[in-house]
């Protein structure tokens, strides 16, 4: 296994980012090239921007290296960016992983993906339309502080492992995911099954023995 | 002739290789020929467990090709 570091941005990559924006019809995206373009220059930060997570693993992916391509190596992307699927509802939801080429890793899907507790929404839909949202928002985060993912969390890298872990038992297994709620490898739907989970810093026992035998190949 | 680029993972179905130069006028064209080379994975493109990308873009059967034209596939299984 290698890791590389990040491949500098050429202007091209600012387009097709805007491409990869949800919800936005080619012939609008030009709109957004010039953000993109600070974005990827580090002049801006856009958060909860959501975009196509499959758009936006092949903009890896024509993006790796003639050597990266082949069936024994697993390219892993890690990205601020908050990728969507279309979830069975037909309506796009964020994730925090997608199991494509390259694998992709979403750190804003981690704090938008898995939903917060009941809660904090019951909070938020109390006061919607009422002017009084972004205070019951922030009462909300007080109620609830710790027991969900936010930017810049401390625990970011730490709740960032067990994701990783998901896609290389994708690689060399073909399943990511453990049914068994403190796994690492469980598919989390809640903040609080991912925090639980992965600041236990434990696979099962099928998984450890399967990591391990990895390990040694 | 467009090429079919497969991810690394899903290759051993398709004897390792990584890509595939088939023939076709439209993105169905190709995912006909393709399903003679690789019959699983052409199913799960059926099934929406596989989505297909031209160049950057999200394609449809119906999506027209030129023969420099590369296709994407693009597994859907995502966590979170």
């Amino acid at each position: 296994m290698s890791v590389a570091g990040p491949v500098p941005p050429s202007p091209d990559d600012a387009a097709s980012f805007a491409r990869a924006r949800l919800g936005v019809e080619a012939d609008a995206s030009s709109r957004f090239v010039g953000v993109e373009g600070s974005r990827l220059s580090g002049r801006a930060t856009l958060r909860g921007v959501p975009y196509d997570a499959g758009a936006l693993a092949v903009i890896y992916w024509r993006r790796l290296p003639e050597a990266a391509l082949g069936a024994g190596v697993m390219n892993l992307v890690v990205t601020d960016r908050l990728m969507t699927t279309q979830g069975e509802d037909g309506r796009p939801h964020a994730r925090v992983n997608l199991m494509a080429e390259p694998y992709v890793l979403s750190t804003s899907g981690l704090v938008e993906g898995p939903a917060r507790p009941r809660g904090y929404y019951i909070a938020r839909r109390a006061t919607a339309g009422t002017g009084l949202e972004a205070l019951a928002e922030a009462d909300a985060k007080v109620e609830h502080a710790g027991s969900f993912l936010e930017y810049d969390d401390p625990r970011m890298s730490r709740v960032a492992i067990g994701p990783a872990l998901q896609c290389v038992f994708h690689f060399a297994t073909g399943e990511p995911f453990c049914d068994e709620a403190g796994c690492m490898l469980y598919n989390a739907h809640w903040q609080e099954e991912l925090l639980a989970a992965q600041l236990g810093d434990r696979l099962c026992e099928r998984h450890a023995k399967a990591l391990e035998e990895m390990s040694c190949r | 002739m467009p090429i079919v680029r497969i991810p690394n993972v899903l290759s051993g179905q398709v004897g390792g290789r990584v890509c595939l130069e088939l023939p076709g006028a439209t993105v169905a064209d190709v995912l006909d020929a393709f399903a003679a080379e690789a019959p699983e994975l052409a199913r799960a493109v059926a099934g929406g467990g596989i989505r297909v990308f031209v160049g950057e873009r999200a394609a449809a059967p119906e999506t027209a090709l030129s023969p420099d034209d590369e296709l994407f596939l693009v597994p859907s299984l995502a966590g979170g």
